[in-house]
C-alpha cells in the first residue's frame, strides 16, 4: 500500500478496526473528541485542540494559543488575515475533504473552489496545509490514496500532499 | 501498427458487501462515476468492473493517466445498491495478478479469512 504507516487522518469515529485503518494506508486514525478537540471558540486549558470558526478574531485569538494545532475554516470561507497569522504562528490550516463528499454535486463543487483558494492564500502566506477527512460515518473515509488524487484536484501537490497528510502525526503522535 | 492498451487496474473495497457482478450495481456505479468525471473524462478513462476477488473488494479496470480522477471520483460516492459505504481504493498495478497475490496475502490474512470464499 505505498508508503505505508507514515499518514494520518482525523474522525469522529472511534470503533474503527486497526485492519482496515492499515488497508486504507494510515499509521493511525485520530479520533475527535479523543485525542483532539475540534472548538468553535479559543477555551483555556483544553490541549490539543484545532479551532474550527469564520470569525477572524477567535481564530487569532486561538492562533496565539500553544494549544491549539491548527485552524479549520467553517464552510471554507476565505479568510486571508487568519491565514497569513497561521503561517506566522507555524500551524497548519487544515483542509477537510468530508467537504468534497457533499450529496449536492453543486455544494461539493462550490467547496471545491473554496478550499482551491485556500490552498492558493496557504502557499502565498507560507501556512503549512494538513489534510483530513473529519470523518462523521464509516462511509466518508478515504484511503490514503485517495485523499492525494483528491488534494491534487484541489491543487496540492503530490509532495505537499504527502506532506500534509503526515502533518498531524506531528502534533498528535507522541 | 498495433499499439498495445496501457491499463491500471484499481483493487477496490466497498465498506459493505457488494455483488459487482449484478448489472444493477455496475451501471449504478458507472452512473456515479460519469456524474463525478463528466461523459468525457469517463470515456477516456474507460473505467470497467474487471472482477470481484472478494465479498466486498474487486477489481476495476481503467486506462492509464486517468488514475487521479477515478480514485477521487470513487471518493465522492457514498451508496451502492441502496447500501450506504464509502469505495477505498487500497491499490494499484498495471496487472490483475499482483493484486489478486496482495490481497490473498494481506487483505485476506489481516482480516483471518484465510479459507473463505474468494470467488477467483
Amino acid at each position: 500500500m505505498g508508503d505505508p504507516l507514515k499518514y494520518y487522518d482525523l474522525s469522529y469515529l472511534s470503533n474503527i478496526e486497526e485492519s482496515l485503518v492499515t488497508r486504507l494506508g494510515y499509521k493511525k486514525i485520530f479520533v475527535i473528541g479523543k485525542d483532539v478537540h475540534l472548538i468553535n471558540q479559543p477555551r483555556p486549558g483544553e490541549v490539543k485542540t484545532i479551532i474550527r470558526s469564520n470569525d477572524p478574531k477567535k481564530i487569532a485569538s486561538a492562533l496565539r494559543n500553544n494549544d491549539t494545532i491548527g485552524v479549520l475554516f467553517e464552510d471554507n470561507i476565505l479568510l486571508k488575515k487568519s491565514i497569513e497569522e497561521a503561517g506566522n504562528n507555524g500551524k497548519p490550516v487544515f483542509l477537510s475533504l468530508s467537504d468534497l463528499m457533499d450529496k449536492d454535486p453543486v455544494q461539493t463543487s462550490r467547496n471545491m473552489n473554496r478550499i482551491r483558494t485556500i490552498v492558493t492564500f496557504a502557499r502565498k502566506f507560507g501556512a503549512e496545509i494538513a489534510i483530513a477527512t473529519f470523518a462523521t460515518r464509516q462511509a466518508y473515509l478515504t484511503s490514503a490514496m485517495q485523499a492525494m488524487a483528491l488534494s491534487e484536484l484541489l491543487g496540492v501537490s503530490i509532495d505537499e500532499s504527502k506532506k500534509a497528510l503526515s502533518a498531524i502525526g506531528e502534533y498528535l503522535d507522541n | 501498427m498495433i499499439t498495445k492498451r496501457k491499463i491500471r487496474y484499481l483493487l477496490i473495497e466497498f465498506s459493505a458487501p457488494i455483488d459487482v457482478k449484478k448489472r444493477a450495481v455496475s451501471e449504478e456505479l458507472s452512473r456515479n462515476l460519469i456524474l463525478f468525471l463528466g461523459e468525457l473524462t469517463n470515456y477516456r478513462a474507460n473505467p470497467h468492473i474487471n472482477s470481484q476477488i472478494g465479498e466486498k473488494v474487486f477489481l476495476l479496470r481503467i486506462n492509464r493517466g486517468f488514475e487521479r480522477e477515478v480514485l477521487a471520483a470513487l471518493a465522492t460516492i457514498k451508496k451502492s445498491g441502496g447500501v450506504e459505504g464509502g469505495f477505498y481504493t487500497l491499490k494499484i498495478s498495471g496487472t490483475a495478478k499482483k493484486l489478486i497475490i496482495f490481497y490473498r496475502r494481506h487483505i485476506l490474512l489481516d482480516a483471518g479469512q484465510g479459507s473463505s470464499k474468494s470467488r477467483i
